[in-house]
């Protein structure tokens, strides 16, 4: 029995119309994943971590350390008094929060360490740091502010901000000899220029 | 005429059999992104959860694992750096706020 011509049409208006539905879905499917892929390296993406410090106004280009914290708490030195040490647990610099490099002020036979000229930097000074990936990154001294050395409260340099900061900090005040230790801590406050 | 019937009858079960098996097969994105977090619904290939950087205001940073790395992640009882939204830390733990390092007379290791 010879089936009419209309049902040939109809199947084949059904193979049409499924054949787009799925290049459509198809489609659909590409592009969502690619756009959560793309997304996803942007806001898990690694920082690059920090190299070298430079400060034009006290010809200083150093090596950066990355330093954790030492058994009583306290952030720790670099090993090297020439270099400078970054403070591994807090935020990177060039990134939002507030990154910490400490540096000496100098050494045990008195002779000058990385940061021995820090409290010439004024507000409005540059200062660069030079990432694992090459980019150059400016910060503009905005404070300078001298704390305790057993000041409890460090949140101001170390906590939490919403700018992306780099702190820097030295050794100030009087030399403790009983204590083997300077009073008072300089931090020069910075934020990310660029 | 029963030819293109039996053909085109054939061609559309391929076609939806193939649909069905790429709507299976192909993982599924639902989650949301923010700056700073990648939250995820389910998928049939895994699902991507927890959050980079997140937190603030509290002692720690709360964070999950992330498929794509890279991420800070919390744990360690109230040690870990608070961090706001998009903080990215260099280590994953660490005090948030450490004492001030002793930078005076160094001695050359």
């Amino acid at each position: 029995m010879k089936k009419p011509i209309y049902v040939s049409i109809i199947i084949l208006g059904l193979f049409a119309f499924a054949s787009c539905f799925a290049f459509s879905y198809y489609e659909y499917i590409e592009n969502a994943s690619l756009s959560f892929e793309n997304q996803g390296a942007a806001a898990i993406a690694p920082m690059p971590l920090p190299s070298i410090l430079m400060i034009p106004k006290l010809n200083l280009n150093t090596k950066v350390e990355f330093v954790g914290v030492t058994d009583d708490g306290k952030m720790a030195t670099p090993d090297d008094p020439a270099n400078v040490g970054w403070y591994k647990f807090g935020a990177v610099p060039g990134a939002i929060g507030s990154a910490v490099i400490a540096g000496h002020l100098d050494q045990e036979d008195g002779s000058a360490a990385a940061f021995a000229n820090l409290s010439r930097l004024e507000v409005g000074d540059e200062i660069f740091v030079i990432n694992e990936k090459g980019e150059k990154l400016s910060f503009v001294v905005t404070q300078k502010k001298a704390y305790d050395y057993n000041d409890a409260d460090t949140s101001a340099v170390f906590g939490t901000s919403t700018t992306p900061r780099l702190n820097l900090i030295t050794c100030n005040g009087t030399w403790l000899s009983a204590k083997g230790n300077y009073a008072k801590r300089l931090v020069v406050f910075t934020e990310l220029k660029n | 005429m029963k030819k293109i019937i039996t053909f085109s009858a054939a061609c559309s079960l391929i076609l939806i059999a193939s649909l069905v098996a790429s709507s299976a097969g192909a993982s599924e994105v639902t989650g949301t992104l923010s700056s700073g977090g990648v939250s995820g619904g389910g998928s049939t290939s895994g699902s991507i959860s927890g959050s980079v950087g997140s937190g603030g205001g509290g002692s720690s940073s709360s964070g999950g694992g992330s498929s794509g790395g890279g991420g800070s992640s919390g744990g360690g009882g109230g040690l870990v750096a608070a961090a706001p939204q998009g903080q990215v830390l260099g280590a994953a733990t660490g005090p948030a706020s450490p004492g001030f390092p002793n930078t005076g007379r160094a001695h050359k290791h």
